[in-house]
């Protein structure tokens, strides 16, 4: 790839990963400026490409899932079944032009396909292998299968998220695999500062569970040391209020409008009060013991108020007041919304199957060396000719064999016919 | 030092008030980096003030937030409203690789100063900077808790019931991820200073974080206006359908999380493989007719078994059912022993206490390299002169000035 000057330039992943956790690491890893060659099987593709638009989708749908193409754009893709001993002979020789190898299957089935660290590291001793099954590599549940919200749930997260005296909630997104992926992305460039120093290859195992776990580190102590559980509490906080959200103009007609505000002290209530134009009732409620101690009726007064205006000109209004406050902004109302807008976070990128759509930016705004997107995220087996003959040398008649044998496709096996 | 760890010999500067600059620079402590975290004379990092999850006003040395964030850091105490303040940082600064501060840019300018200017004097620094809406665009000097920077980064719309108000998760959810999606750009940032001699100023912004991991929501499905785009970017609550769903158990909650290629396995999960000779079941799209069915019949499934063992049976027949662990429940998972990863930390005022190590196991063939805890949280200040006068030659008749000054 051309010279870049990023972070990572210089570094070569061979990314067997797929779904979200494994492709959220090496998409951190590409948007740092690694060079991410991402292997798919025509037989075992990446599901997430199956997350296409169904109503809009165009003749090769397996390239035009917003998900998938979010989650891979800056990295190469190639496609070789490596279920077949050819295919796999063709990973191990790539593995030995890689700095990084990276999968997030269960334990045991890189061993099965002949692709495992030992495997590995016999034909690139000093690489840094990771692998990141939900539960980690070690112990005795290491082959439990999990997805994110699953992880959540055990880690204890889930626990002490929920609307007041209800059940438990989930995150909304599958929150265990972002985290694992940045964990996982943390350990490797980690990894690679340590080889620098010693040139000792490293084995990472990565726990995706232990990614939120770190995450709740003072709800782990509090108990440890005083024995006190965290509860559900809705979007209260058991030292602001009023904390939480609130109905504005829009939710009158329906629309799914809101504005979150959070009050850190009795000053900040003093100024809200007066934004409110001091009514009588507020003079019951200047202490926080006293909002607290009534909350229920603190929040029936506030959101009387809120409904009658539009959320952006109320999360003004508050601001100019100093007080914490902000829209509850959807994804499609990220798209517009001022703020991201002039950080130009939703750049368009032209996908050759996919057409113009935004994707996030990276989440890097570097001074020296400003990260974008290189490219859009690889059709199935784009790439496959020209990694396997710039790293391994193939010729054309090779590749036209490979392709012939149905070792190398452009396809998904199951989208043929 | 005998324990090799990746970033040995590195140093860092926190100006780090709560939670996500000192999450960053934790995960740097325990890869082997030396912290000199920076706090106010007397008042030191809000995260020593913070109440506890349920309300308790706590010990500022005994705090559970504190002493998570800081193990294995340095404090060291300067006025930085004060130019010679401003000086002694400036002068460890020229000492560190990196810099890692979550002050709102106004907050700067009050010191006339700015993030990336610290790299003036030294252009091999790592400069990262944390805030809620990053440096530049028109939200950049907001206020802002938790509360609102999830509200602002998409998930908080996707969190919760639809016929309910949005939701924020628990604890600090927005705060953390900031500090989380920094480790890796702070790292990548040193390792290439490290090679070139040059540093970097990263400008992360917490709602940036969260808007660029809203999965099915993400920006190419959510520009869309179809059926199938239209329900992976709303709020879906516990049940997004049958088979990925958090349910009740006889004993607490348990969530299923099968995908449709394991949809079969459910009805064996729950003893009722005949069901998928009926038609109303048969595959995973008919089953999303007659979801509401499905939902009751697994539902009462649930509601007569044990959350551990319909975690045991899913795992059994490589299916996922995760149990809702209470925090103690968490605490004592037999993998997590096995792992090793929650340490045992000893603090002169708290006592000792169990806090969670790092995500992942590195081995280099030898031997792992072990999450460094270098020590428990700091008390306030209780490195100033030993690293000033390490680092800096300042001798004892200036730090006493300094101190009566109240400058340290």
């Amino acid at each position: 790839m051309a010279k870049s000057g990023l972070p990572l330039e210089g570094i070569r992943v061979l990314d067997l990963t797929q779904a979200w956790a494994g492709p959220m690491a090496t998409k951190t890893l590409a948007d740092l400026g690694a060079e991410v060659i991402k292997i798919e099987a025509p037989g075992h593709h990446d599901f997430i490409r199956d997350f296409f638009d169904k109503d809009t989708a165009p003749p090769r749908p397996y390239n035009a899932s917003g998900y998938f193409n979010e989650i891979n754009r800056n990295k190469l893709g190639v496609a070789i079944e490596f279920t077949r001993p050819e295919g796999r002979e063709l990973i191990l020789a790539l593995a030995e032009h890689c700095d990084v190898m990276i999968d997030n299957s269960r334990p045991g089935v890189l061993k099965t396909l002949g692709l495992d660290e030992p495997a590995v590291r016999r034909r690139n001793p000093n690489m840094i292998i990771a692998s990141m099954p939900g539960y980690g590599g070690r112990g005795p549940q290491s082959d439990y299968s999990v997805y994110g919200p699953a992880m959540e749930h055990t880690a204890g997260l889930t626990s002490f998220t929920g609307y007041l005296d209800s059940t438990p909630q989930k995150t909304g997104i599958s929150y265990g695999d972002p985290v694992g992926g940045i964990s996982a992305a943390s350990a490797i460039i980690a990894a690679i500062l340590y080889r620098r120093r010693t040139g000792k290859g490293v084995t990472i195992d990565v726990s995706q569970r232990e990614g939120l776990e770190a995450l709740i580190g003072e709800a782990l102590v509090s108990y440890s040391l005083y024995g006190r559980e965290p509860q559900r509490q809705g979007n209260r906080n058991a030292s602001m209020s009023p904390h939480g959200v609130f109905p504005t103009i829009g939710r009158a007609a329906g629309a799914d409008h809101w504005i979150a505000i959070a009050v850190r002290n009795d000053e900040e209530f003093a100024r809200l009060a007066r934004l409110m134009g001091d009514p009588p009732w507020a003079r019951e409620f200047k202490t926080l013991a006293e909002r607290k101690r009534r909350e229920d009726e603190l929040e029936e007064h506030i959101a009387q108020w809120t409904i009658r205006f539009e959320r952006y000109e109320l999360m003004h209004r508050l601001q100019a007041a100093g007080i914490p406050a902000g829209v509850v902004l959807s994804p499609r109302d990220l798209l517009s919304d001022p703020h991201f807008k002039a950080r130009n976070f939703h750049p368009l990128v032209n996908h050759p199957d996919h057409g113009k759509q935004p994707v996030s930016a990276p989440v890097f705004r570097a001074s020296e060396t400003p990260m974008g997107i290189r490219l859009p995220a690889p059709c199935f087996g784009q790439h496959t000719r020209e990694v396997l003959g710039r790293l391994l040398g193939l010729t054309d008649a090779q590749i036209e064999d490979l392709q012939g044998k149905g070792i190398i496709s452009d396809m998904p096996s199951v989208y043929r016919g | 030092m005998s324990d090799n760890l990746p970033l040995d010999g590195m140093r860092v500067v926190e100006l780090g008030e709560g939670i996500s600059a000192a999450f960053c620079t934790r995960m740097l402590a325990g890869l082997g980096a030396e912290v000199w975290k920076i706090e106010q004379p007397g008042r030191g990092d809000r995260a020593r003030r913070t109440p506890d999850l349920d309300g308790t006003e706590c010990d500022s040395e005994a705090n559970p937030l504190f002493l998570y964030l800081n193990t294995g850091k340095k404090s060291v105490t300067l006025d930085l409203h004060d130019q010679r303040g401003r000086d002694l940082l400036m002068a460890l600064v020229a000492k560190a690789d990196c810099v890692v501060e979550n002050m709102l840019p106004r907050e700067w300018a009050a010191l006339g100063m700015e993030p990336g200017r610290l790299r003036a004097q030294k252009p091999a620094l790592v400069v990262t900077s944390i805030t809620p809406f990053g440096q530049t665009g028109p939200y950049r000097d907001f206020e802002a808790t938790n509360l609102i920077e999830f509200a602002m980064g998409g998930q908080m719309a996707l969190t919760g019931e639809p016929s309910r108000e949005p939701l924020v998760n628990g604890g600090s959810q927005a705060e953390y991820q900031g500090g989380l999606h920094a480790l890796p750009g702070t790292l990548a940032a040193l390792a290439r200073a490290s090679a070139t001699g040059q540093g970097e100023h990263l400008d992360i912004s917490i709602v940036e974080c969260q808007a660029s991991t809203l999965e099915t929501a993400n920006p190419a499905t959510v520009a869309l206006d179809s059926p199938t785009s239209n329900q992976w970017k709303t709020r879906r609550g516990n049940i997004i359908s049958a088979t990925w769903a958090l349910y009740q158990a006889a004993d607490g909650y348990a969530g299923l999380y099968y995908l449709p290629r394991q949809y079969p396995k459910v009805f064996d999960l729950i003893g009722q493989p005949e069901l998928l000779q009926d038609d109303r079941f048969k595959d995973p799209q008919t089953a999303l007719q007659t979801n509401d069915e499905l939902v009751a019949i697994i539902s009462g499934y649930f509601l007569e078994h044990g959350k551990f063992e319909l975690f045991e049976r899913a795992a059994s027949q490589r299916g996922c059912v995760g149990f809702v662990a209470s925090i103690p429940e968490a605490l004592s998972s037999p993998q997590e022993a096995a792992r090793n990863f929650f340490a045992r930390v000893t603090h002169p005022r708290a006592g000792t206490y169990t806090e969670p190590t790092a995500p992942w196991i590195l081995n280099d063939g030898e031997r792992d390299l072990q999450f460094r805890i270098a020590g428990p949280a700091p008390l306030l200040g209780e490195h100033t002169a030993e690293v000033l006068a390490a680092e800096l030659g300042l001798l004892d008749a200036k730090l006493q000035e300094l101190s009566q000054a109240g400058i340290i």
